[in-house]
């Protein structure tokens, strides 16, 4: 493959070791979206889903429910675990705590506020079981990550926007989502 | 109980906000044992309101990112219509109570503005 530093008479801008880092990532991530979309359409007619729904669905049904949320859970594991901080990284931009990476993803608009990210995560939270909940909370919380499910993609996108637009990485390593 | 003083107002406020005004309040877990050190803030809420539960949660945890920072937060909520399950026995039992019921007659609405 070309790398940028054949193309343009200078070096990149950027450290290529970390981003190529970001690049293996970033496709990981893509292929996590592509997975959850396919999700979203697959689990279309059962949102939104009730709590009494919930309890008497068939095996089938579950299992892609259960797809949905693993799919969820990893898309947005790969933006806050890895994505977020490469960026930063390859903007020489240290970030020391969670809150601080949320808040510069939202100063660059890559997440719309740092509130939604926050919630979102709460979301996943409540279906990844930290406590066992009812069932009416499962529901909502299944609801209301259909909704951020494409908030998640969207992240994504915006991402790799930026990382073309602003730090030049270029667009051909980093596939649409 | 080992949690900063200054952050017990805007705690319980915004609890107050989410969950009503006569939402109560425990600390439970390490942060109520004098004897140990560091560890996530475990709060354990009693609540009238039994709608939306997780939109709410979630609602306060962006507020308490303002108060405790980067500080994990665990929230447990129990509307009061629901049974004891056995992690809201604990944490009753041996947690630090923040926060009591408004008091009986008490305006219980919320005000508008905060």
């Amino acid at each position: 493959m070309i790398t940028a530093d054949h193309r343009s008479e200078g070096r990149p801008g950027y450290d290529r070791d970390l981003a190529a880092l970001l690049q293996a990532n970033y496709r990981e991530a893509a292929r996590a979206a592509g997975n959850l979309r396919v999700s979203l359409r697959r689990t279309q007619t059962l949102f939104p889903i009730a709590a009494q729904t919930l309890e008497s669905l068939d095996e089938e049904a579950k299992e892609r429910i259960d797809a949905f949320r693993v799919r969820f859970a990893d898309l947005q594991d790969l933006l806050a675990g890895k994505l977020f901080r490469g960026l930063l990284r390859l903007e020489e931009e240290p970030a020391l705590s969670q809150l601080d990476v949320i808040h510069a993803m939202e100063k660059r608009a890559i997440v719309p506020s740092f509130d939604d990210w926050k919630q979102l995560r709460v979301i996943r939270n409540a279906f990844m079981h930290e406590y066992p909940e009812e069932a009416a909370e499962r529901a909502e919380a299944l609801n209301l990550a259909q909704t951020g499910a494409i908030g998640l993609i969207e992240t994504l996108a915006r991402l790799r926007a930026y990382a073309v637009g602003h730090i030049g990485l270029p667009p051909d390593t980093l596939p649409l989502v | 109980m080992r949690l900063e003083p200054e952050t017990l107002p805007p705690l319980v406020a915004a609890i107050r906000t989410v969950f009503g005004s006569d939402a109560e309040v425990w600390l439970f877990g390490s942060r109520a044992d004098d004897s140990q050190r560091g560890g996530d803030i475990d709060l354990y809420i009693e609540t009238d309101i039994e709608t939306h539960l997780v939109a709410r949660r979630a609602q306060l945890l962006v507020a308490l990112a303002g108060v405790f920072g980067d500080r994990k937060v665990d929230i447990v909520v129990r509307p009061r219509t629901r049974r004891l399950a056995p992690i809201h026995r604990i944490a009753r039992r041996q947690g630090v109570r923040l926060a009591e019921r408004a008091t009986p007659g008490h305006e219980t609405r919320e005000h508008p503005t905060n």
